[in-house]
């Protein structure tokens, strides 16, 4: 086996975890919603914002700069769906409407984020440099990166059992698949998208928090992240919580693998290439050939 | 009468702080001059070093504030305001590009050390130090850095120097770790880092997680770093060092080293300025094509980049690069 492979795989999974975060959350707020929204992105930069906040403006530990942040991300997400979307639901606007009210508020908090914090990177690591790394196969990973693929895995873990045994979950689903007749079994349809979107948002802090560990955040960050979540959500079918799991390492090992052999500069090519290509020929993702 | 002098700089963003020290060595320079014909108000922008913002605000520069004449910062806004400059006729002094083109047209000029004297004396000292087999990082979407690359390809020709990897990516990237795992087992000598921050920092940050150990060089980049004591014992070729009366003049007034670009911008605002006084008459305005050939016709300048600095015929003041090395935490030229 050639001696980088171990390594590709390793940097697919982390970037697949990481993914998998935001596609977990834009996906349940899709399948809940049946809309694109955009400022999920921006959501998990108030994650990582948060928590840096917390962390070195304030010197808290890091337990409670991250608790912080996951809450500041939830906070957000939540009061989004109460002042924005839950009102345009009411008067009955369409997806595209909502989709930009989403790009409209992803903007605005982008702008309100680089004022407060400046718009220079930095980085959540107390240890820049110092990071403890292990190897497995030949291929190296760091601590935080350990932490980040437990902390993804449980998250996904976690999800799937409450959609799974929760009332809230199986209210979920029932919203996803028709919300009209949730409405009429008597399941209060907007207490169960404002707890989607606490969930989903959070889910996304915790993305944004992981990225301040191991590389690093700044206010634009939110639209390269939300890139990713959405195509690995068309890769693994939208509204689809797993196939949104699969998408994200999919989309992950084909980028490292593809710049392995072409240059580095093509990663983002190699990501929309990709989309392109399911658009078209498998627009309903990877685990449903119609739609 | 009032001559308006504009300035498009970063003053926020990633490489906010050498903006911001530019933008204090331009007020020392409009300080330093005395007994003018006309007043002079410099109009400050802050372009972010992004250049869809450059042109933005050079727009307003010329079309709002109606200013006589222009200063940018850095390769890629100086490509932006070189066809606007031009366009508009106004004339256009970039004080930190190391892409020449941006000195394209007539309108259009650049007061910075060219990446031929930058990339001549790094190959010296790859010699100087007997190191043969050199890997690249580089940032594929900067001008700068891209010429940067180009002069260092044509000189390492003919040398028994190779470069046995050049790894591109693009600004905004923060994953390096496949680009680093494709040439972690290459026989490589020094890495050159040819990145601004964040990606400078993050690369390197991530070649050491991944135990990669050889030393790492730099043309101009580490300069750019908002930690540079990341780069302890390393050495680099840096763009021409200040005159020590600058640096002294700097330190005095704003307790503060100059950094990167400062002494550029000095010489810059103050070869704008005498070269209105030069063709003005105090009563008037002089032209924009008056001004341009003004300052085209500079000679013998004596400022904080050396004396008797003049536009060669390409409208760029040659100066010479530097070597340089981190110790203690600070930027000291070696030679």
């Amino acid at each position: 086996m050639d001696s980088i492979i171990p390594q590709l795989i390793v940097n697919s999974i982390i970037a697949g975890s990481i993914y998998s975060l935001v596609a977990l959350g834009f996906n349940l707020i899709f399948g809940t919603t049946k809309f694109f929204n955009l400022a999920h992105g921006v959501v998990a930069a108030i994650g990582g914002y948060g928590a840096f906040a917390m962390l070195k403006m304030f010197d808290q530990n890091i337990l409670i700069s991250i608790i912080f942040g996951i809450v500041a991300a939830a906070f957000f997400g939540w009061l989004s769906e109460k002042l924005i979307y839950r009102p345009m639901r009411k008067n009955k606007s369409s997806g595209t409407v909502m989709l930009v009210a989403s790009l409209g508020l992803f903007t605005a908090l982008q702008a309100v984020i680089a004022i407060i914090f400046t718009s220079q990177f930095k980085t959540l690591s107390t240890n820049v440099g110092r990071t403890k790394v292990y190897e497995i196969f030949g291929g190296i990973i760091t601590e935080t990166q350990v932490v980040i693929l437990v902390t993804a895995i449980l998250i996904m873990i976690g999800l799937g059992l409450m959609m799974k045994f929760t009332k809230l979950g199986k209210a979920i689903k029932a919203i996803s698949d028709d919300e009209e007749v949730a409405k009429i079994v008597g399941i209060n349809t907007n207490k169960v998208i404002a707890k989607v979107f606490i969930i989903g948002s959070a889910i996304a802090g915790v993305a944004g928090i992981a990225i301040g560990f191991d590389t690093g955040i700044e206010p634009t960050m939110g639209m390269g992240l939300l890139l990713k979540g959405v195509i690995a959500v068309i890769i693994g079918g939208v509204g689809n919580v797993y196939g949104g799991v699969a998408g994200a390492f999919f989309l992950s090992f084909v980028e490292n693998f593809g710049i392995w052999k072409i240059s580095g500069e093509w990663k983002d090519a190699i990501a929309f290439t990709v989309l392109l290509l399911f658009l078209i020929f498998r627009p309903g993702g990877i685990f449903n050939k119609k739609k | 009468m009032t001559v308006k002098i504009g300035v498009t700089l970063p003053l926020t963003g990633d490489v906010a702080m050498l903006g911001q020290n530019s933008k204090k060595a331009i007020e020392m320079a409009m300080e330093d001059i005395t007994d003018t014909k006309y007043n002079y108000e410099i109009v400050f922008e802050d372009d972010q070093f992004k250049p869809s913002v450059g042109v933005t605000t050079v727009n307003k520069l010329i079309s709002v504030d109606k200013v006589s004449a222009l200063l940018s910062f850095g390769s890629p806004v100086g490509n932006s305001v070189n066809p606007v400059a031009e366009s508009q006729e106004v004339a256009h002094i970039n004080f930190f590009a190391s892409d020449m083109n941006v000195a394209n047209g007539l309108y259009n000029f650049v007061n910075y050390t060219p990446p031929y004297k930058d990339a001549k004396l790094f190959v010296s000292e790859l010699q100087r130090r007997e190191i043969k087999n050199l890997g690249i990082f580089e940032v594929q979407d900067n001008p700068g850095a891209a010429a940067i690359t180009q002069a260092l390809e044509e000189e390492i020709k003919g040398t028994d120097i190779n470069i046995v990897a050049n790894k591109k990516f693009n600004t905004g990237t923060r994953d390096f770790r496949t680009l680093i795992s494709e040439v972690k087992n290459e026989n490589i000598d020094i890495y050159l880092l040819q990145a601004s921050s964040p990606e400078l920092e993050i690369v390197y940050k991530q070649m050491r997680e991944m135990g990669v150990q050889v030393p790492v060089t730099s043309i101009e980049t580490f300069e750019f770093s908002s930690d540079i004591s990341l780069f302890e014992g390393s050495w680099y070729v840096n763009a021409a060092d200040p005159e020590k009366w600058f640096v002294d003049e700097y330190i005095s007034r704003y307790s503060d080293s100059p950094k990167f670009g400062a002494a550029n911008g000095y010489d810059s605002i103050q070869i704008i300025v005498r070269a209105i006084e030069k063709v003005g008459n105090g009563k008037t305005i002089p032209t924009n094509e008056k001004i341009r050939d003004s300052i085209q016709n500079t000679k013998s300048f004596d400022g904080a980049l050396g004396k008797n600095l003049k536009f060669d015929d390409d409208g760029i003041v040659v100066s010479d690069a530097v070597v340089r090395e981190i110790q203690g935490g600070s930027p000291v030229t070696i030679k």
